[in-house]
């Protein structure tokens, strides 16, 4: 078996080259970084060669020295995973800045072939590459291709193929005689110590590569030693900068006669124009306020864009008392599935079973307990698809790049930057890609911050919860002036903003730090591809039926049994409810009540499990760590899912929103968060935190909520309580804000992280100052191990 | 002057980059080194947007400022001083801005461009046809 790695600049292309190749359906979007994992996937067609050939897709890199964790990846598997052939997959509109990691490929010991990709565009504009030319330039094997419209994928295979087993040289790409020199004779001592990709080795070194420095420090010594006789050092320029100046000088030279741009190429494009409206200075937050906002509105609001309110629109075709406005499209689909579902499906299967004389146990553990919870999520279907469609959209425009940017100014403020908000927003489909997303950032305290604030950007499956309980129970509450789709819009709306105040807070006083500087490259506008975003929106569909049919249906029967029977297994009995004709179980008496019962006490505070239906709030909650889904199918199970049986006040209601909308995520995200986060420490912060801010935010909404019950019998200590903190807690919140704004902040940020030089008798590095007392005086831990520099103000000028 | 002060769509020139040594690689990775001419396609009040080789690359304005620069046409450009802010936070600052002659200019370039970026599209049509009809000539013979 042939193994292939693909590498290249993140969004050239390479994912979907890849899944193109393998006939595998990988994620791929128009932005950087999408993908953070390697890959593998066989050559789909098997018949064009004797053996198998296996492709490994690697998370995109600017050049062989990395700077995120993800490109980490990529390096280690091209150093030390021993590629039979590597794909340089180049993006041919932007040649000259991808040709810079190819320099630093061919150095490698390993056949390269060169895959020129997006040469469709390069057609369309006009320009043009002198294929053959560059090629034998080059040494390797250069071909054109068009990964999206799949051109050129056999004649590009049959290039790796032919390079299969060949023993290739590394080649110096400097154009400079003397750093040539230097490179070759640091080459021959690795050489001679049997290093392999020599050459390599050699650049690196002189690049001052703290990789292969560390990995070979013999080698590392004598190089030392030979750039400093060499005399090159001692120039104005560090030898690292004059490096990548001599490559890009290299680039040119090998490009130049080759490729030919139409002169008549736009200098300001399309794109750029489209960006001055999107990143505009005042249009910029409103523009995307108002996107996802028609996004909500034909997702789940059943008044499309408020037609209904205003009076206009069509009439609505099929209810008896005519209303103005019309449902949109995802309330639409979700009354058909619902109709379909519950309406005909079970109960026509419930009245066939009873005629048929079926057990009755039986049918209520297939009808009630099993059936009746998945259905209860199934009906959720559209909503989330249609979700997953616009979030697919938004990442393939290349709206989300920009996105980050306009969001960067804002959030920097509270700690964290732009580059944290597109795995964010990935978070509002499902929360795993969104940690696992997290990789792209480049500094350690944000990725922790990062994964900490995934849960409240409310992913998909908290959808029917808010949709569920909006509808059903605070629709009714309110005698129809809230609607389901607002309360979920609301809770979007919290999420963003708990995570903005819990960013602050952590940011503040338990993470402490600067943001990291935001440096993206934007992708170029698109049309989203219909076949990526198709298969996304099947991959979302599947996910969401497997769930269903497995875990969720298999949860349902766990929690039929534990609420039919007692402990001592006897079935419970029945009683009667007022406002409902048929007697239900008694599953007051039930196992699951007991086992509820027994942590309620310790949801007192929150306001809705006080009553004597909280324990069932609290077994949906707890059962929603399973899947967020199944919060819903639980609620059906338990008969708390309509708003007589539900036992529940307004503020209640919120709480039990908002407790779920910040706990816990599913054990899936934790355990991604688990791999993520890599050090149990900051694993048990990241727990903790969650716990804290989901009991203590719900508390708060309580409390508050429940000012609107005084007057009426239900305004009890536990509410008075529960008021008093929740005013203590905002007032508080205010009191540190402006504290922290105009006092401490002002102080300290002046001289917190100051970059300063440290000189040692080897080199001269540049490193962030940590824990500054506020005198301005402190420490660092150097990158050098062992090495604690004190150092004072600048203004005093006593840097060290 | 620093890259923070860069105009929408003015030429410039890197002069250097004064970071620290895991960052100064980066930008050098992305192509942004001393000696490289980038253009500047958007500039939010210290948030840059600059065109570097074929790519487009966003900076915030923290690290905009430790990029030092050098103007290709600073005939274009002149610093004007404008009040911002309110009451006792009124203050003046200095922004740099086209000169009015600059801004005509810019208007008239963009007149040719468009001209000639649509003469253009038409010819590659036109080309494009001429291909399909040889191409279907060859099949026909």
């Amino acid at each position: 078996m042939i193994k292939v790695a693909l590498c290249g600049n993140p969004n050239c292309g390479k994912t979907t080259l890849f899944n193109n190749l393998t006939g595998s359906q990988a994620h791929v979007g128009n932005w950087p970084g999408v993908t953070v994992e390697r890959k593998e996937g066989l050559y789909k067609r098997k018949k064009d060669f004797p053996e198998e050939i296996e492709i490994v897709d690697l998370p995109g890199i600017y050049s062989l020295s990395p700077y995120t964790p993800e490109e980490v990846i990529s390096r280690n598997f091209l150093l030390d995973g021993n590629p039979d052939v590597v794909v340089n997959v180049v993006d041919a509109t932007n040649l000259s800045r991808n040709l810079f990691l190819t320099s630093q490929v061919l150095e490698m010991d390993v056949p390269v072939v060169i895959a020129l990709n997006l040469m469709d565009v390069i057609e369309k504009r006009g320009d043009t590459v002198d294929v053959d030319a560059l090629s034998q330039k080059l040494g390797v094997p250069v071909l054109p291709i068009s990964a999206l419209k799949g051109n050129g994928m056999k004649e590009l295979m049959k290039a790796v193929y032919s390079q299969k087993g060949k023993k290739r040289k590394g080649q110096l790409q400097f154009n400079d005689s003397k750093l040539k020199e230097i490179g070759e004779s640091i080459a021959a001592i690795a050489e001679k110590n049997e290093i392999s990709s020599s050459l390599f080795v050699a650049s690196k070194l002189m690049e001052n590569d703290k990789i292969v420095s560390d990995k070979y420090p013999d080698v590392a010594k004598q190089a030392q030693q030979i750039i400093k006789e060499s005399g090159i050092a001692n120039s104005k320029d560090s030898l690292e900068e004059r490096i990548a100046d001599d490559r890009y000088e290299f680039i040119d030279s090998v490009l130049y006669p080759f490729y030919h741009r139409n002169v008549l190429n736009p200098k300001i494009s399309f794109s750029d124009r489209v960006d001055r409206i999107l990143t505009n200075r005042w249009l910029g937050l409103p523009i995307f306020a108002i996107v996802m906002f028609l996004v909500f509105c034909i997702v789940f609001n059943s008044d499309f864009l408020f037609m209904g309110a205003m009076g206009l629109g069509p009439v609505r075709p099929f209810f008896e008392d005519p209303e103005p406005g019309m449902p949109s499209l995802g309330i639409f689909l979700q009354d058909f599935l619902d109709w379909f579902l519950n309406g005909l499906i079970l109960e026509n299967l419930s009245s066939a079973m009873t005629a048929a004389n079926v057990d009755p146990w039986f049918t209520s553990l297939l009808c009630d307990g099993i059936l009746g919870s998945v259905f209860a999520v199934l009906t959720f279907l559209p909503l989330i698809v249609l979700l997953t469609l616009f979030i697919q959209l938004l990442e393939n425009s290349g709206y989300m790049a920009r996105v980050a940017f306009v969001f960067d100014r804002i959030l920097r403020r509270f700690g964290i930057s732009g580059k944290c908000v597109v795995p964010l927003i990935s978070c509002f489909g499902c929360a795993v890609p969104g940690i696992m997303g997290a990789r792209t950032i480049d500094s350690q305290r944000e990725r922790v911050l990062t994964i900490s604030l995934t849960p409240f950007f409310a992913c998909g499956a908290k959808l029917p919860i808010f949709m569920g309980i909006g509808t059903n129970i605070i629709q009714v509450l309110t005698g129809g002036a809230i609607q389901g789709g607002i309360v979920a819009f609301i809770m979007y709306g919290i999420g963003i903003l708990g995570a903005i105040i819990a960013g602050f807070f952590s940011n503040e006083f338990i993470i402490q730090g600067k943001s990291s500087p935001f440096i993206m490259e934007f992708p170029p506008y698109m049309i989203p591809q219909a076949k990526a975003t198709g298969i996304a929106l099947w991959e979302e569909t599947k996910r969401f039926l497997k769930r269903a049919g497995t875990i969720i249906a298999l949860m349902s029967a766990l929690l039929w049994f534990l609420q039919t029977f007692q402990w001592n297994w006897t079935m419970v009995g029945e009683i009667e409810v007022p406002g409902l004709e048929e007697p239900v179980p008694d599953i007051g008496s039930s196992i699951l009540a007991s086992i509820g019962s027994f942590i309620q006490p310790l949801f007192y505070p929150l306001g809705f499990a006080h009553g004597s239906d909280g324990w069932k709030y609290i077994v949906s909650a707890v059962t929603g760590l399973v899947a967020k889904e199944q919060v819903v199918g639980t609620m059906e199970s338990l008969n708390i899912y309509t708003v007589e049986t539900a036992g529940i006040n307004l503020p209640g209601a919120f709480s039990f929103l908002i407790f779920n909308l910040f706990t816990l995520p599913c054990v899936a995200a934790m355990s991604a968060a688990k791999a993520e986060l890599k050090s149990k420490k900051n694993f048990r912060f990241v727990l903790c935190f969650w716990i804290v801010t989901s009991y203590v935010l719900s508390l708060v909404c309580y409390g508050l909520g429940s000012f609107s019950l005084i007057g009426t019998g239900s305004y009890g200590t536990l509410e008075i309580v529960d008021g008093i903190i929740a005013i203590v807690f905002i007032a508080g919140l205010a009191v540190l804000f402006v504290v922290n704004y105009w006092f401490v902040r002002k102080k300290h940020h002046a001289i917190r992280l100051l970059p300063f030089v440290v000189e040692d008798k080897d080199a001269r590095f540049v490193e962030n100052a940590i824990d500054v007392s506020s005198a301005g005086v402190g420490e660092c831990q150097s990158r050098k191990k062992g090495l604690r520099v004190l150092f004072g103000r600048k203004q005093d000028g006593c840097c060290h | 002057m620093k890259l923070t002060q860069a105009c929408q769509r003015e030429d410039l020139e890197i002069v250097s980059v004064d970071t620290d040594y895991r960052h100064k690689r980066h930008l050098e990775n992305l192509s942004i080194l001393k000696g490289e001419v980038v253009t500047c396609l958007c500039n939010r009040t210290g948030d840059v947007v600059i065109k570097v080789k074929d790519g487009r690359i966003a900076i915030n304005r923290e690290f905009a400022e430790k990029i030092e620069v050098e103007p290709l046409n600073p005939q274009y450009f002149h610093v004007v001083e404008k009040n911002v802010g309110f009451g006792k936070g009124r203050h003046k600052v200095e922004i740099r801005k086209p000169t009015p002659e600059a801004v005509e200019i810019f208007r008239k370039e963009d007149a040719e461009m468009a001209k000639q970026e649509k003469e253009a599209k038409e010819k590659l049509k036109s080309l494009r046809e001429e291909k399909k009809r040889d191409l279907g000539r060859k099949d026909h013979d």
